[in-house]
């Protein structure tokens, strides 16, 4: 039996291995995911000692109870994102509108709140930061 | 030789006068940029390079994005100057070429290139069998649609319904046929094409995630070493060439190596010290997570084996006994972050293709006839 030999020729064996190699490092060199090849920065950040942390979250009705994220259709990893992502791009009312009408309970009012927590003295703050009350 | 040598030379020049032209006129000019002056050319570039800018300069102080352009350069000179000292080992030191030649000419059998493909096609199908799932979720939060990558510059829009369950349906079957050996060369590509779109659909939601990163490099190299196992086995050749195989290898070794190196060049040492490691612990108040973080020792030393796991994982690729050592560290790696932070899942999907670093004949010889590659006599 002949021994093993590649089917693509050199050259284009070549260019696939440096191709993939260096789209693989390209997200590295530039600190952005360009999918479908990734940035693996998760945890390289530094954290200061005395942090405070914040999430974000949805109240709905009088009673300002939070909204579970499934109820717009997101899995509540993504629910944090999108809510944190969409505020400070200066789109809260925009989201608080696209929620009421996605959300099947009619809720009439939605509020985006923060929720500042600090590790060192254990405190925790809400914050509304917008209101939206259906038409 | 003489060529080559100029070559390198005159990239190390255009290298060093790219850091010095960013130091003096491109790196103010970002400051500007995030100050809200400077070129408007730079500007759209930033905003445009880096989207999540928009959202995180109401967040985070301009000194924290100068940083971050500092690591661009930097990174890129890095890779620049390890490009060139390759390229000059490889024009002149005989015996790194001769090494570098064989560590690309593995030979891989029939009944191991069958293994591998049953293995990958049952690790792909339980990374992507509760997608439907998702995707159908997804669907309600269709205005939070932020189209990444390809879908993004095609204006693809989030699909509905049928949709979804013929693209879900379609892709599990592709994975099958290619498991089943059915015109595997064309379903390993239509699989790989349906995997990277529909995972794209999925992050296109303000979020990317990185479980499934190792799985899709390998479904993007898969295609070739199928097409070389059943050229190979058309030609009658006694075994398969195992360059893909390499290359699939190197994938997964990067991922855990560039992991460790963005935490060497972000954090540096702050990274080994107790107070990062413990904030992490805390925030995600895990109980095991919160009784470590009151343990010092444990808060330097865990991460700083970590960092040293993942810098040194490409080791699997030059000592292949050291796999022994570096998989099953790898899967406790997963499952202690899981259960002190709550991150990804006992056995981490990076973990289902640690299967490429063994011989799977085993495997493929269990397997009924028709699902064996056919190799030509000669």
């Amino acid at each position: 039996m002949p021994m093993a030999e590649s089917a693509m020729p050199l050259f284009w064996k070549i260019t696939v291995i440096i191709g993939f190699i260096l789209m693989m490092l390209v997200p590295f060199v530039l600190l952005r995911d360009i999918y479908p090849f990734f940035r693996f920065g998760m945890f390289a950040e530094p954290i200061e000692a005395q942090v405070s942390t914040e999430r974000f979250v949805i109240l709905t009705g009088a009673n300002k109870l939070p909204l579970p994220p499934e109820e717009i259709g997101l899995k509540p990893t993504l629910y944090e994102y999108v809510l944190r992502n969409h505020w400070y791009r200066q789109e809260g009312r925009q989201l608080l509108n696209e929620v009421s009408k996605i959300d099947q309970n009619r809720h009439e009012e939605y509020h985006l709140a923060k929720v500042t927590s600090n590790s060192v003295d254990a405190t925790r703050d809400t914050i509304i930061l917008i209101s939206h009350r259906r038409p | 030789m003489k060529a080559g040598r100029i070559i390198a030379i005159a990239f190390a020049v255009l290298l060093v006068a790219a850091v010095a032209t960013y130091l003096w006129w491109l790196r103010p000019s970002i400051e500007a940029v995030l100050q809200g002056a400077g070129p408007v050319w730079l500007s759209n570039l930033a905003y445009g390079l880096y989207p999540r800018l928009e959202a995180e300069i109401n967040r985070l102080p301009v000194d924290f994005f100068m940083a971050k352009a500092d690591q661009v350069i930097f990174r890129a000179g890095l890779v620049a100057a390890i490009s060139i000292s390759f390229s000059l080992a490889w024009m002149h030191i005989g015996s790194f070429r001769d090494s570098v030649s064989s560590f690309w000419k593995p030979e891989v059998s029939y009944p191991n290139f069958d293994g591998l493909r049953v293995a990958f096609a049952l690790a792909a199908i339980a990374c992507c069998y509760d997608w439907y799932g998702y995707m159908t979720l997804y669907a309600k939060a269709a205005p939070f649609y932020e189209p990444i990558s390809f879908l993004g510059l095609l204006n693809i829009p989030f699909p509905h319904g049928t949709f979804i369950l013929a693209y879900c349906s379609a892709l599990l079957l592709f994975i099958m046929l290619m498991a089943l050996n059915i015109r595997p060369r064309f379903f390993a590509i239509y699989s790989a094409v349906l995997f990277v779109v529909l995972q794209a659909f999925l992050f296109s939601f303000e979020k990317l995630d990185h479980h499934y990163a190792t799985v899709t490099y390998a479904f993007l190299i898969f295609p070739f070493l199928v097409s070389e196992a059943k050229l190979s086995a058309k030609r009658g050749q006694s075994s398969i060439p195992g360059w893909t195989l390499q290359l699939i290898r190197i994938a997964i070794v990067g991922a855990y190596f560039l992991s460790g190196m963005e935490k060497l060049l972000i954090s540096g040492s702050q990274w080994f010290l107790s107070d990062t490691f413990c904030q992490y612990l805390s925030i995600n108040g895990r109980p095991v997570g919160i009784w470590l973080s009151q343990q010092p020792l444990l808060c330097t030393l865990l991460p700083t084996g970590a960092v040293l796991f993942q810098v040194l994982f490409p080791m699997v690729l030059f000592f292949p006994r050291s796999r022994w050592f570096f998989l099953p560290a790898g899967v406790l790696f997963h499952f202690s972050v899981w259960l002190m932070m709550g991150i990804g899942a006992p056995l981490h999907t990076w973990v289902w293709v640690y299967f490429f670093f063994f011989d799977m004949s085993w495997l493929g010889k269990l397997l009924p006839d028709f699902m064996k590659i056919r190799v030509a006599c000669t």
